[in-house]
């Protein structure tokens, strides 16, 4: 019995080992123009405590809205490293996977809620689409340093039926989580 | 046997090292700096998924789950902290201290935070309910006002990136509770291995019974990294204006953390003197002090390792 519990102990310890420091609500929008899928919109906003902890950094007249050059600020110090980590984000066309290139024009505002949106495109090299074509996005941290807890949000349109599945993922420290895939299927 | 694989099974569960923020500028590194951690990264991602997608087990659903109600918890904290500013409501206090209190247990429960070195030290050295609560109150009240100090320097003093010095302040300290740990641990281990000779006091007692004075220093030490959680309360409540409040939550997350802490540490304790009277063999006092020291020379250097390669 005792040892029953103990190993309880050290599974609900285990389990609960995946340890975020920042969380973000992700959405995910492919871009598509006459037929061309040109890029990926996507829009992340920030738990209270790292929206925070940004704007200390980069609200710099503390008048808890950011003009321009507080945006330059931001995307040099601290936005531009994400390029080393791929923004986090695979991105798969047809089961082939998609290179990533260099953000450009981050965008970032306080929404209402105190809550701190950053705004980007990734652009891809034009693909021109046809019906039944699927793309496949995923944002994840394989540290889980950030958990990307944006699921249950991807919608339709008239060029696409979209979806969302998960997929596991395995860090060799920090073992498997479940992450949401975005699906979009070319009508 | 049992007792002793379970104390092992308790100190294997948090060796997973804490990552560097990923935020920063691209401009710091040069180009072949850059190249090489992208790849880094890229191969780190690639690793991640070539797991099944198939293979959806209890687990990574259980881990997926716990991540998302760690969010809700931290925003459910700044809610309750917000909640004071328009008066101070004592349904609002008693959710705020609830929440921060459960919160610290489940935090505690993460890498880091002091659990496997706490508990190869008592492998090494034979504790008491009393000891084990010294220990555990020292370490997280460290761990605690480490991570104060910080916010009010960083906070009132300078005017650095928040981001960006963080990580360099908790390395450094990581360097500096590292470099402790593992002296403390070679020390010991060569005492006992006889390759230094022990002071001269020592021979009239049990060598491997701790000193009050060295189990504070010791626990001093590996509470010296400080907690993340806490920072981030702390940091924001000083800039919602909701200090006081902040800091009561973060009391009492400490005390949940200690709670954690010290449940570990017990069960590690009760384990080895368990252990210890039912057996003869290698479960001697002298074979556990020479183990735990080796765990905590092991991981007082992956310490160190993990500050220097951060900091580099």
């Amino acid at each position: 019995m005792k040892t029953k519990i103990l190993f309880s102990v050290i599974f609900i310890s285990m389990a609960l080992s995946a340890h975020p420091h920042v969380f973000i609500n992700n959405t995910v929008t492919p871009i598509i123009e006459d037929g061309e899928l040109s890029g990926l919109k996507v829009a992340w906003v920030f738990d209270s405590l790292s929206s925070s902890m940004f704007m200390k950094d980069i609200d710099k007249n503390e008048n808890k809205k950011l003009e321009s050059n507080e945006i330059t600020f931001l995307e040099e110090e601290i936005f531009s490293g994400l390029f080393l980590y791929s923004y986090f984000t695979d991105i798969f066309f047809n089961s082939d996977s998609l290179p990533i290139s260099k953000v450009q024009n981050l965008q970032a505002s306080m929404l209402e809620n105190e809550k701190l949106q950053w705004r980007f495109v990734i652009p891809l090299d034009k693909k021109s689409l046809s019906s039944g074509d699927v793309l496949n996005v995923s944002q994840f941290d394989p540290d889980v340093y950030i958990a990307f807890e944006g699921s249950g949000q991807n919608k339709d349109s008239s060029l696409y039926q979209a979806s969302e599945t998960t997929r596991t993922v395995e860090n060799p420290t920090w073992g498997k989580i479940q992450v949401p895939v975005r699906q979009w299927k070319i009508k | 046997m049992r007792y002793l694989f379970l104390s092992l099974s308790l100190l294997i569960i948090s060796l997973a090292p804490l990552s560097a923020t990923p935020f920063g500028n691209l401009e710091d590194k040069n180009e072949t700096q850059q190249k090489a951690e992208k790849e880094k990264q890229a191969l780190k991602r690639q690793q991640a998924v070539e797991t099944k997608t198939e293979d959806e087990s209890l687990f990574a659903r259980t881990r997926s789950k716990i991540i998302a109600l760690q969010a809700k918890f931290v925003e459910s904290i700044t809610t309750a902290m917000q909640a004071q500013k328009s008066g101070t409501n004592l349904r609002w206090v008693a959710i705020l201290l609830g929440l921060s209190f459960a919160y610290g247990v489940i935090h505690a429960l993460g890498p880091g935070h002091g659990k496997s070195l706490l508990s190869a030290y008592f492998v090494a050295n034979e504790g008491s309910a009393a000891k084990g609560l010294l220990a555990v109150g020292i370490l997280t009240l460290t761990h605690s006002m480490v991570s104060l100090a910080i916010v009010a320097v960083l906070n009132l003093v300078l005017s650095v990136s928040q981001t960006r010095s963080l990580p360099i302040v908790e390395n450094s300290l990581r360097l500096v509770s590292g470099l402790i740990v593992a002296s403390y641990a070679a020390l010991h281990l060569l005492r006992s291995l006889g390759v230094l000779k022990k002071k001269a006091h020592h021979h009239h007692h049990h060598s491997e019974t701790a000193s009050s004075r060295e189990l504070i220093s010791i626990s001093f030490s590996i509470g010296l990294v400080p907690c993340p959680g806490i920072f981030l309360i702390l940091l924001y409540a000083s800039q919602a204006g909701t200090l006081f409040w902040g800091l009561l939550a973060a009391l009492s997350l400490t005390i949940g953390m200690a709670l954690t802490l010290y449940s570990i540490s017990m069960i590690v304790i009760f384990s080895r003197s368990k252990g210890s009277q039912s057996a003869g063999g290698w479960l001697k006092p002298k074979y556990l002090s020479r183990l735990g020291n080796s765990i905590l020379l092991f991981l007082g250097v992956s310490l160190i390792v993990l500050a220097v390669n951060a900091l580099v």
